[in-house]
């Protein structure tokens, strides 16, 4: 049993107590300025930590707290002490245990549905590909993993899911490698070569991994496309993406790198940056992290700082640049859901694209908004009964159709 | 029988031993610390986390032979504690409908998690420290470092004299200071710090 969250946690503690005890070596330093840098829950919680009289406050609860019950309670519990072995406390902890482990039970039930499935969207654009076919192999509804089928410049097709890690071409001055992680990584160069393309793509409830020839990092979401050169020989960096990926793009300032995207251009020359557009979207929106971004849509083009987010509702007219919400644009990226007032009929293009189902809306479905978030891991039953929680609306599914039907009072 | 002294580098050892007082230690520097981390995430009642931090302290009895070291049984009992609470509101959440918000704790599950591990871990450092003391003087100690009381305070609440105060405040101090010339660890520092105590 592992949970690396919390090895991180226990680690940044000792971490904090050592900077106190002023015996911090250089790179314990190094690791505690990382995780103080890397977010702003980070930097609050080390603040927070620094608030001496909430941590007196809460030295003083634990201190008015009566173990010495707790190791009698215990010691009976597990048969410690043998001089009262049968006492009826030793029960009364067994059975909440053994309801316990019921709770747990049921919170691992899983949906298990037969049937056909039915298919609204279709994302082969790029590829024009099938894979639906690959990577659904019943018609039970479960989180997404790591799909993608890559195909190279002949056309030929490589299944990721079921290729063997290592080199997967043949190509002396390009090698094409696959790790167990799930990342593709491209290296070599190509001298006065015409330009030759890749293109990888994801099905619903697939994402993938890949670093582009010059570094460049590609995270790719579920329902989504990229074509990229194998090597970038041009004067920029050019790319085409269907769907969403968040990019951490290396620098280089005399290549500019550009992302098209439904005759939109995103062009940088070094930053993170994430491109949302799906076709069933009503806007393009390009979420800055780091550095500085331009897009043009053809009829504008607009400058976006860290922190902000353009957004393109038609590429004919002007775009919108707002403050962004970085946690809940990037939650995908770090396998999370993350809604912060957002309508059921939003969050349910993304539980289609994820868990690759199809979803059908029985009623007005206006004013139903949700917040909230959940690891992407969990099922789809966990997710939809939080969303009935308050009785609003109820799921019907039948295969891989989710029905959502509007409670009337 | 000779009184044993558990510290964080035997209690595994000891525990594997099947020494009662290396369990006791454990019980007794996070049983609190633990039971505080679980009712922050559940939000409910102390009888509930208490349940939930028994069943974590049962498992570790339990499993006390596939432990490798001190730093692998705190790893169990905070992810026991963890999966534990986080699984109870999820449960809660499905029997009571809930307007608009999932809860305030999904929102950031992880985040969430994360501080109030690194904030129990530092305050089971200083539990540590101070499990060093008497049971008299410990009180002294947080009633004078803690609470902040005068010596007078002190005195009136625990019916003892102005100069016994300071006795022991002083004994206290220099307890925890001979204790860390003995193990490898800097509680002393680590009190001093984290309380800010001006020795």
């Amino acid at each position: 049993m592992q949970d690396p969250k919390i090895e991180e946690a226990i680690y940044i503690a000792s971490l904090i107590k050592k900077e106190r005890e002023n015996v911090l070596s250089d790179q314990e330093k190094t690791h505690l300025e990382q995780w103080k840098n890397r977010s702003d829950a980070s930097k609050r919680i080390y603040a927070d930590l620094k608030d001496l009289k909430n941590f007196k406050e809460g030295l003083l609860k634990l201190e008015a707290y009566d173990y010495e019950q707790q190791i009698q309670k215990l010691s009976i519990a597990a048969n410690i002490n043998e001089q009262i072995e049968t006492s009826s406390e030793a029960k009364i902890v067994q059975i909440k245990r053994k309801k316990y482990y019921l709770r747990t039970a049921i919170a691992a039930m899983v949906l298990i549905a037969l049937g056909v499935y039915l298919n609204k969207y279709s994302h082969n654009r790029i590829t024009s590909l099938q894979q639906k076919n690959i990577v659904r192999t019943n018609n039970v509804i479960v989180p997404g993993g790591n799909h993608a089928v890559l195909t190279l410049a002949d056309g030929k097709k490589i299944i990721l899911d079921t290729a063997s890690d290592g080199l997967l071409n043949k190509d002396i001055n390009i090698a094409i490698m696959k790790s167990g992680d799930a990342v593709l990584t491209y290296s070599g160069t190509i001298k006065n070569g015409v330009m030759t393309y890749n293109s990888i793509s994801t099905p619903r409830g697939g994402q993938y991994q890949l670093m582009l020839a010059d570094g460049t990092k590609v995270w790719l979401n579920a329902a989504s496309g990229l074509k990229y050169p194998v090597a970038f020989t041009g004067k920029y960096r050019e790319v085409t993406l269907e769907g969403e990926a968040y990019f951490e793009v290396m620098k280089n300032k005399k290549k500019p790198f550009v992302v098209n995207v439904n005759g939109m251009k995103v062009k940088v020359y070094g930053t993170h940056f994430n491109v949302m557009a799906y076709a069933d979207e009503a806007a393009i929106k390009t979420t800055l992290l780091e550095g500085s971004v331009m897009v043009n849509n053809g009829a504008d083009s607009v400058l976006i700082k860290p922190g902000q987010q353009a957004i393109d509702k038609n590429s004919n007219s002007k775009m919108e640049v707002r403050t962004a919400d970085i946690d809940e644009e990037l939650a995908w990226t770090k396998g999370e859901f993350l809604f912060r007032s957002i309508s059921i009929t939003e969050i349910m293009k993304q539980v289609a694209r994820w868990y690759d189902a199809d979803v059908h809306f029985d009623g007005d479905m206006s004013g139903i908004l949700f917040s909230g978030g959940m690891r992407r891991q969990q099922s789809i039953r966990e997710l939809l009964e939080i969303l009935e929680a308050d009785q609003r609306i109820k799921f019907v599914i039948k295969d891989r159709l989710i029905t959502v039907e509007r409670i009337k009072k | 029988m000779a009184q044993i002294e558990i510290d964080d580098n035997n209690c595994c050892e000891y525990l594997q031993a099947g020494k009662v007082e290396a369990y006791h230690y454990l019980i007794r520097i996070y049983f609190p610390v633990l039971c505080n981390y679980a009712q922050t995430i559940i939000d409910a009642d102390i009888q509930t986390a208490e349940d939930i931090i028994t069943d974590a302290f049962l498992k570790s009895w339990e499993k006390r032979n596939d432990f490798k070291d001190f730093a692998h049984i705190k790893n169990f009992l905070y992810i026991t504690v963890k999966n534990a609470s986080f699984n109870f509101i999820r449960n809660k959440q499905r029997e009571k409908a809930k307007h608009e918000i999932f809860s305030e704790s999904y929102l950031n599950e992880e985040d969430f998690a994360f501080k109030e591990i690194v904030h129990a871990e530092l305050m089971a450092e200083v539990r540590k420290a101070i499990d060093m003391l008497p049971a008299k003087m410990r009180k002294v100690f947080i009633l004078s470092y803690v609470e902040q009381l005068s010596n007078a305070e002190i005195a009136a609440r625990l019916n003892i004299s102005d100069q016994t105060v300071r006795n022991q405040k002083s004994k206290s101090l220099s307890i925890l200071r001979s204790v860390t010339k003995h193990i490898s660890s800097t509680h002393l520092v680590v009190v001093l710090l984290l309380l800010e105590i001006k020795a």
